[in-house]
């Protein structure tokens, strides 16, 4: 797999308007079900957005509503200023995974792609060109019923590429991709980001969406929880973990110095508010061996729990 | 629109499964043909080609299986979650109804000319094998074979509609199955008056089955007609506000 064909195509584009999304006092009701409860958000070029909250937060509902597959009970959702529906060539301008099944298992990947891009006005030589780029031109003329889970979201990510478009939503997408599937969508998203180009990315696994996003949009039960830069929605509660044989010691030199820590019992220290130069500079100023010191992994999910459970409250 | 009737042209041409029905329906007609010539009456059997009793089979089953093509324009692409794709595409709701329209209609036109086709290609041979002189018109063969493909396109246009307003496959087409091969016979028993406004009665009328029963050929295509022109309307409304989850 090639990781940036769109690199050529966009040099030389105009710059995207900004926001590229915008979701505006958006609420969708089913029956009696609130899905989206007066949720307002702002999608912007240049970074990878994150869309993060636990199953049923209504993540989908949304993004089905910024692409007119389902009409909100109230509010707007834009696209570059302009309902999904008024663009005059959406799939040029919004690429989009949905689901992964979303094409007739009867029809080979190939051919599936070509439908959509007549139904875009699209050359039929671009569909050979996105095999490529997902890297499925071995099973391109297989029925695409038979792709695995991970050929799958490859063969609906292509389809998102075939209008080479400024804007990618993309639900799950890393659903069923192994690790250097990952890289690989990583790697490309950062690089179409890079370009000037807006990605909003949902996820409920926080560790890929800590590899992937720049910033985060954390919404629960519909309503929005926080819109910041990823880093900073750790950050907030970074946990480091210090091993050392000096715990007392330690423990109080960090405590005078402002910082939050715990003790555990088998020693170690949990130290929150910092990073990691600057425990290990106080330790070293406070004279106490280091032994071990490493950011806790699930900070991501601590803070995003954090969040998500406040609301529930 | 174009653009959207190509591409529903291209889905068409590249499920396998068009080409399953349409070798089934090859196989019902020659099967119903043979039968149909062999036990024939020499009296019967010499009318001319176009007013063969054979004929019959491809009067009967092409429409049907214009409304089978019709049924799975809307209703494959729910079962398979491709209607995402295809309305992000175009988000133009009645536009990719108006193009599945066009290209069903077409997909039953072509079905309606391989059932005539194959009526033929095996009824002559066996007439001439049974010592029949064959006789034809022209100009009368292409009005059976122009009311045909007229009452098949209607029974697409139907079954189009009826698949956008019901969604679920199965249930669609157990209920149109089952509402022309039971239902409308049942009725038709019960209240033999109106049975001939009914959908079969009317799509029988426009093909010339049984004239002394039925409405005129005219006045079938203007029923059948108004049912499609329901069902397709229906199936739009319900479609504008449906969300697409």
């Amino acid at each position: 797999m090639a990781a940036s064909t769109t690199a050529d195509r966009s040099v030389g584009r105009a710059p995207l308007g900004s926001p590229a999304i915008s979701v505006r006092g958006v609420t969708k009701r089913f029956g009696k079900v609130t899905a989206v409860d007066d949720l307002s958000l702002e999608v912007h070029p240049g970074v990878v957005t994150g869309f993060l909250g636990p199953n049923g937060a209504g993540k989908s509902t949304t993004l089905r509503i910024v692409l007119g597959l389902v009409a909100p009970t109230e509010g707007t959702a834009t696209v570059l200023g302009m309902p999904y529906r008024s663009l005059p060539e959406p799939t040029k301008t919004v690429g989009a995974v949905l689901e992964t099944q979303s094409f007739n298992p009867l029809r080979s990947g190939r051919n599936h792609l070509r439908v959509l891009a007549s139904a875009s006005g699209i050359p039929q030589r671009r569909v050979d060109e996105i095999l490529e780029l997902v890297g499925l031109e071995a099973a391109a003329r297989r029925n695409a019923g038979t792709y695995s889970l991970g050929m799958r979201q490859r063969l609906a990510l292509g389809a998102a590429l075939l209008g080479d478009p400024r804007i990618l939503i993309l639900d799950e997408p890393a659903n069923g991709l192994d690790p250097q599937g990952i890289r690989w969508l990583r790697d490309f998203l950062r690089g179409f980001a890079a370009e000037g180009n807006a990605v909003l990315v949902s996820s409920h696994v926080l560790t890929e969406m800590a590899q992937l996003a720049d910033e985060a949009i954390v919404i629960s039960r519909g309503r929005l929880v926080r819109q910041a830069p990823l880093s900073q929605l750790t950050s907030d509660s970074r946990e480091l973990v210090v091993v050392t044989p000096e715990a007392g010691r330690l423990a109080a030199a960090l405590h005078e110095r402002g910082l939050e820590v715990a003790t555990k019992d088998d020693g170690e220290l949990h130290v929150t508010g910092a990073d990691a130069a600057r425990v290990g500079m106080i330790a070293f100023e406070t004279r106490v061996p280091v032994l071990g010191l490493a950011e806790k992994e699930s900070s991501l999910e601590d803070a995003f729990l954090e969040l998500t459970e406040e609301d529930a409250r | 629109m174009n653009i959207q009737i190509g591409s529903e042209f291209r889905k068409l041409a590249t499920t396998r499964s068009i080409y399953a029905m349409l070798a089934g329906l090859a196989a019902v007609v020659a099967l119903g043909v043979v039968a149909i010539v062999t036990d024939g009456q020499p009296g019967a059997l010499s009318a001319p080609l176009e007013r063969q009793a054979f004929l019959h089979v491809s009067l009967t089953i092409a429409p049907l299986f214009g409304l089978l093509l019709g049924l799975r324009a809307f209703t494959d692409e729910f079962r398979y979650g491709s209607i995402v794709p295809t309305l992000l595409a175009s988000p133009d709701r009645r536009r990719v109804l108006g193009a599945k329209l066009v290209a069903t209609a077409g997909g039953g036109i072509a079905l309606t000319l391989a059932a005539t086709a194959v009526s033929i290609a095996i009824g002559a041979p066996l007439l001439l094998a049974k010592g029949v002189e064959i006789t034809w018109s022209a100009s009368a063969m292409a009005e059976v074979v122009g009311r045909l493909v007229g009452a098949t396109v209607l029974w697409t246009a139907i079954g189009v509609g009826l698949g956008l307003a019901v969604k679920h496959q199965v249930a669609a087409t157990a209920g149109a199955l089952v509402w022309l091969l039971a239902a409308e016979g049942i009725f038709s028993g019960l209240v033999p008056n109106v049975a001939k406004y009914f959908p079969g009665a009317a799509g029988f009328a426009i093909v010339g089955i049984n004239p002394a029963d039925l409405l005129t050929p005219g006045l079938g295509a203007l029923l059948l007609g108004s049912y499609a022109a329901v069902a397709v309307g229906v199936g739009a409304v319900l479609m504008q506000r449906r969300n697409i989850t």
